[in-house]
């Protein structure tokens, strides 16, 4: 029997403040060890937390770009547990009046994945575990996440990734998270539980803890999936648990069972009184919120009239969208630039990495003269082409790559390289005339080489038909 | 009114160790914080609305850096440390 697969996905996201959410410590990545610490972030007796305007004003923004409601009243609360990690012994973070409710992500299947709310709250320390020992920084702790809480409603691996996708590419776009998973900016518990097909009933969850890459999300599901399909299929029950999982194995292994389940004892943060914004306030930040991905890239479908696959490509990346327009500026066809980007650059600049961050060696302004020398038919497609990769390769602009003669056009004189091609590939011509039409191929080849590049290859095509078809 | 397994389980929630002579006396004291508790909830607080709140607005603080602590001060307190980590025992 194949099993349905209920998904919730609960995803911790670090906002990208300057500073922590409680204090002025830096939220900088990494550092030796509690150096971003001061007496708040490390919980001594007598500190008080201020929070952090920026961070409610991301989580405002994420909640917008989410479709969230977004609530005038929350406040936060204290979640206790006794770990490490947590030098309080308590996270300060929201529990029943969270900012933001309600809310959705839109699958490319149609499908709504709803979300149930999105709260504030502190990130924990790191342990490193060494010897019987566990070594404490707390340079990470206090830094400001959000915690976006998903319904059941995803139904496999593939969805959950590309909801995850989905989340990190809005939340990137609305400039409130970096969402690196390899640096923890953004990791994910996945509860997961199977019913029979039809079922209205919910089956027994498993929770997954923090996840950390797309790869090891979709490798825990396919797991679990399995092993709750084993219990299931041979009789058994699936048990109520917290699993931990295992990237090296791809197996997930129980942490703690119901009866140890989670009993936080929250109550109200007394430190800091409610949060209270304005319907001008939250106006204010919708209005103050860049286009998002998906509004982009219909914009450059529908209006610039881009091919969908290249739109979503560029449209995928913030900085690349942005140099995108800006090299595209006033030329005839955005769809040159369209396809120099996603063809010559992206091959130049192949990692995720390096395209979010976007740092060609050709300016877009540097793009957009040789799209503008290409239009003024100054150069072809071909030498724009050639060229552009000479610049990616020297960082120089077209104007210095190219010599006088390769910028005039004048000097290609089509109809006398077409005879001269023709005269000097006498099979190929006769091959031709003969009913064999890839033998033209080798007389635009011929023509190409002698006009080393230049001439425009529609023209070159006509031309030799034109004369073949005479002789 | 907290029975002694009450406050068994909650001190074992906050790794807290409680004798059984200690457990009387605390069980009192919790259940005289939750009379407490209990007088303040009765008040009558129809009318009230906790989201117009009337009270002082929140000041939230602007998002900019300040000067964290020399990792030797706040590894000062620590009962254990190395390496500027704080340094605790592993689970046994």
């Amino acid at each position: 029997m194949k099993w349905e697969t209920v998904i919730g996905l609960e995803t911790h996201v670090e906002l990208s403040t300057k500073s922590k959410i409680f204090c002025g410590c830096t939220t900088a990545f990494g550092g030796e060890p509690n150096t971003h610490c001061c007496p708040v972030c490390t919980g001594q007796p007598g500190s008080l937390p201020v929070l952090n305007r920026q961070a409610v004003e991301y989580a405002v923004k994420a909640g917008l770009v989410l479709n969230c409601r977004i609530n005038k009243y929350s406040r936060m609360d204290r979640k206790h547990y006794v770990y490490p990690d947590l030098p309080k012994a308590y996270q300060i973070s929201q529990y029943d009046r969270p900012l933001c409710t309600g809310g959705y992500v839109e699958l490319k299947n149609g499908r709504r994945i709803n979300i149930t709310r999105i709260h504030i709250e502190e990130d924990a320390g790191k342990l490193i575990h060494a010897g019987g020992k566990v070594l404490v920084d707390y340079n990470r702790g206090g830094v400001p996440l959000i915690e976006i809480v998903s319904e059941p409603d995803i139904r496999s691996a593939e969805e959950a990734v590309e909801y995850l996708e989905k989340l990190q590419l809005t939340l990137r776009a609305a400039g409130v998270s970096d969402c690196r998973m390899q640096e923890g900016s953004l990791r994910c518990d996945v509860n997961i539980s199977l019913r029979a097909p039809g079922a209205s009933s919910y089956g027994t969850r498993c929770e997954i803890k923090n996840l950390n890459s797309f790869v090891s999300v979709a490798s825990a599901i396919e797991h679990e999936y399995e092993r709750q399909r084993d219990i299931l299929e041979s009789g058994g029950v699936v048990e109520q648990e917290t699993r931990r999982y295992d990237a090296y194995s791809g197996e997930t292994s129980a942490m703690r069972g119901k009866e140890n389940a989670d009993d936080y004892r929250y109550f109200r943060e007394p430190d800091i009184i409610s949060i209270v914004l304005t319907d001008e306030e939250i106006e204010a930040l919708r209005a103050s919120l860049p286009e998002l991905p998906d509004a982009r890239k219909r914009r450059y479908v529908d209006v610039l009239g881009i091919p969908e696959a290249d739109a979503a490509m560029i449209a995928k990346y913030r900085r690349v969208s942005d140099y995108f327009e800006a090299a595209s500026y006033q030329t005839a066809s955005p769809r040159i630039a369209a396809t120099f980007i996603v063809t010559s650059m992206f091959s130049f600049i192949s990692t995720e990495a390096a395209r979010e961050e976007w740092l060609p060696p050709v300016s877009a302004e540097q793009l957009r003269e040789l799209i503008l020398l290409m239009e003024a038919g100054k150069i072809n497609r071909n030498v724009a082409k050639q060229t552009l990769s000479r610049m990616l390769e020297t960082g120089k602009s077209a104007a210095e790559l190219l010599s006088p003669e390769e910028l005039e056009p004048a000097g290609v004189d089509v109809d006398a390289l077409c005879r001269k091609a023709i005269a000097e590939n006498a099979a190929a011509a006769s091959d031709y005339r003969g009913g064999k039409e890839k033998a033209l191929k080798a007389l635009i080849g011929a023509v190409m080489k002698e006009s080393r590049g230049r001439a425009p290859a529609a023209e070159v095509e006509a031309s030799l038909k034109e004369l073949l078809s005479k002789t | 009114m907290v029975t002694h397994d009450e406050v068994r389980r909650i001190a074992a929630l906050a790794k807290l160790y409680v004798s059984e002579e200690q457990l009387e006396e605390i069980t009192g004291d919790l259940n005289g914080i939750i009379a407490f508790a209990d007088a303040v909830a009765s008040v009558d607080a129809s009318g009230y609305d906790v989201e117009a709140e009337d009270g002082p607005a929140i000041r939230l603080r602007p998002d900019v850096t300040a000067a964290s602590y020399e990792p030797e001060l706040i590894l000062k307190n620590a009962m254990e440390s190395g390496d500027g980590f704080f340094v605790v025992r592993g689970r046994g």
